[in-house]
């Protein structure tokens, strides 16, 4: 509640068009049958009305009414009003202490609920539901634009369906691996190629059908043979642009997790890695295991990270500047998207940049503490 | 040595017989590209681009049905894949299909996958399916299976979970199916659930005789 619409306001005073009488006095009798000369006044400080009566507009919505100020002067209307309305005398030194008051008081109300404002934006922000309001925002449009995924998807599954026909008809049945093994060039990077297209694919089938980040289906399984799995994928890349890829450390931990979803996080660092690290280069991947949770880290070389980027990376939609520069393709979805999950587990990626420029770029490490299964 | 009906035992095989027995069913409005390297691979595989013979799929025909969501069943079932494998899992709960798809994301089709007793996403590799198939194959011709199957469909229906695999054991060993209703009689009461569990018992019967062919 605003001050102007407690009951313990002094004054008579209009709120819009609603007249509410002040605890000291009600307002003057020819208020009732005036012409609303007060509420069409844009002037300011204390005027008077043709009856005799002074007003005040506070803003444009506002204004105190229906008094009557002491002054040396008076003119014949104000002597009247005066004489019909002995109660509802204020002196200036009087009406100006109200007005200070109700100006201090209304500059720490809006204080008060800019305060407010600002912390439910922050509880809000803080929690999944802005993540889950915002993308059941942009849904509809996400979901037009991307329709063509599904098609994609389709011709994908068919190209790697192609290929392992290829694959087992010419090197006899057996393990992917090993047939890969025998195979041309060509026909193991196709292979590699459609996985890889498959996942960058399912990542982006999270923006259609952000449900599944928000009904997650949760099992126990080893994080190292789930982010392995990505490295393969994305190694065969990696090797073509001439960068090298190691892993090093080791985790036998589990963790309780929607794989699919989870396997966003490994999988945005490596396409990151592989979209920024340039020629020769290396990239690592780093495990750490501890007592209570594992450390999956990415480092690679890339452009640089302003400062006040380091939050911005991970909202939907918006790619570093310098990143943009280095390379106009990108959609700027997987960061969040990768970020969206680890706070689902309660946990957060976290972007580490070395200030130094090297030949490469600059050193960058994405790393989350994923909490290990008891 | 496929004396199923004299000792009362559950007939074991390995799996590279199993598969030259088994018959499998891709119910997929597309094209399967792995059909032939199934084919080589020894199996028996039929392909239907949408439902052509519904009794077989209620008789427990197949051993293994490999349904796709999209595309299929529009005549029978305005959920297409869903509608068929719950009308699957009405009339014959033994009946083990793989759900198959490339729409693997949408909450839409989380029923379906489910429902069925393996998933599988159309891009993966063939060696993935057969390793699927192999493993529900195994489960199709083990014993636990369908005692799993009846504890399922009967449910919380009896107090003693123990006792009714048992049972079940028995009357399939025993080629009794009447003996499991007779057990269930006072505890079950509807008779629906109880033509259901029969109902399993039969086809566990029925896999088993395949050994004596």
């Amino acid at each position: 509640m605003e001050i102007l619409d407690s009951p313990f306001f002094p004054l008579p005073r209009i709120i819009g068009q609603k007249r509410l009488p002040g605890y000291r006095f009600d307002w003057a009798s020819q208020c009732d049958r005036c012409d609303k000369q007060c509420e069409l006044s844009n002037a300011s400080g204390i005027s008077v009305c043709s009856y005799g009566v002074n007003f005040q507009r506070i803003n444009k919505n506002q204004l105190l009414f229906g008094f009557l100020v002491q002054g040396a002067t008076a003119s014949a209307a104000q002597k009247k009003a005066f004489r019909l309305n002995p109660h509802n005398k204020i002196s200036s030194t009087e009406l100006q202490r109200v007005i200070t008051v109700l100006n201090e008081t209304r500059i720490s109300f809006i204080d008060d609920i800019e305060r407010k404002k600002k912390e439910i934006i922050q509880e809000y922000k803080d929690t999944n539901a802005f993540k889950k309001d915002l993308l059941e925002l942009l849904k509809p449009e996400i979901q037009q634009n991307l329709a063509f995924l599904h098609d994609y998807k389709q011709f994908v599954s068919r190209v790697k369906q192609n290929i392992n026909v290829v694959l087992q008809t010419r090197y006899g049945s057996g393990e992917i691996e090993s047939l890969l093994a025998k195979a041309y060039p060509a026909e193991v990077a196709i292979y590699w190629a459609s996985l890889l297209m498959t996942e960058k694919l399912n990542t982006a089938f999270l923006l259609i059908h952000p449900e599944k980040l928000l009904s997650p289906n949760k099992t126990v399984f080893r994080l190292h043979g789930m982010v392995l799995k990505y490295v393969k994928i994305y190694n065969a890349s990696f090797v073509e642009k001439g960068i090298r890829l190691e892993v090093t450390g080791e985790s036998f931990a589990e963790i309780r997790a929607d794989s699919s979803a989870l396997g966003v996080i490994p999988q945005t660092f490596l396409d990151n890695a592989l979209k920024y690290a340039p020629r020769e280069s290396k990239v690592t991947v780093e495990f750490k295991e501890y007592k209570d949770f594992i450390i999956l880290a990415v480092t690679s070389y890339g452009p640089k990270i302003e400062a006040d980027e380091k939050e911005k990376i991970f909202e939907l939609f918006y790619r570093g500047r310098n990143a943009l520069k280095e390379q106009e393709e990108g959609a700027g979805f997987g960061l969040h998207l990768a970020q969206f999950v680890a706070k689902s587990i309660g946990s957060e990626i976290v972007v580490h940049q070395d200030s130094l420029k090297t030949r490469f770029g600059y050193e960058t490490t994405f790393s989350i503490r994923f909490p290990r299964e008891e | 040595m496929f004396d199923f009906f004299k000792r009362n035992d559950w007939p074991t095989k390995p799996l590279e017989e199993i598969r030259k027995r088994a018959r499998l069913l891709v119910i997929d409005d597309e094209n399967f590209i792995y059909k032939d390297l199934f084919t080589r691979d020894g199996y028996v595989i039929d392909k239907w681009d949408d439902v052509e013979d519904l009794p077989k799929l209620e008789e427990n025909y197949y051993d293994v049905i490999l349904l796709d969501v999209q595309g299929v069943g529009k005549q029978l079932s305005a959920e297409q894949g869903l509608g068929i494998l719950q009308h699957i899992r009405k009339t014959t709960p033994a009946q083990i299909v793989i759900a198959f798809s490339n729409a693997d994301y949408s909450l839409r089709y989380q029923d379906f996958f489910k429902l069925a007793d393996a998933t599988l996403s159309k891009g993966a590799d063939y060696v993935e399916f057969k390793r699927t198939v192999d493993q529900l194959l195994l489960q199709r011709f083990s014993l636990g299976f369908y005692v799993a199957k009846v504890s399922f469909v009967i449910g919380g229906a009896v107090d003693d979970p123990e006792r009714l695999e048992k049972e079940t054991r028995k009357a399939i060993l025993r080629k009794k199916p009447g003996n499991l209703k007779k057990y269930l009689a006072d505890k079950v009461f509807d008779p629906k659930t109880l033509d259901l569990a029969v109902g399993i018992i039969e086809i566990a019967i029925k896999v088993a005789s395949v050994w004596k062919s």
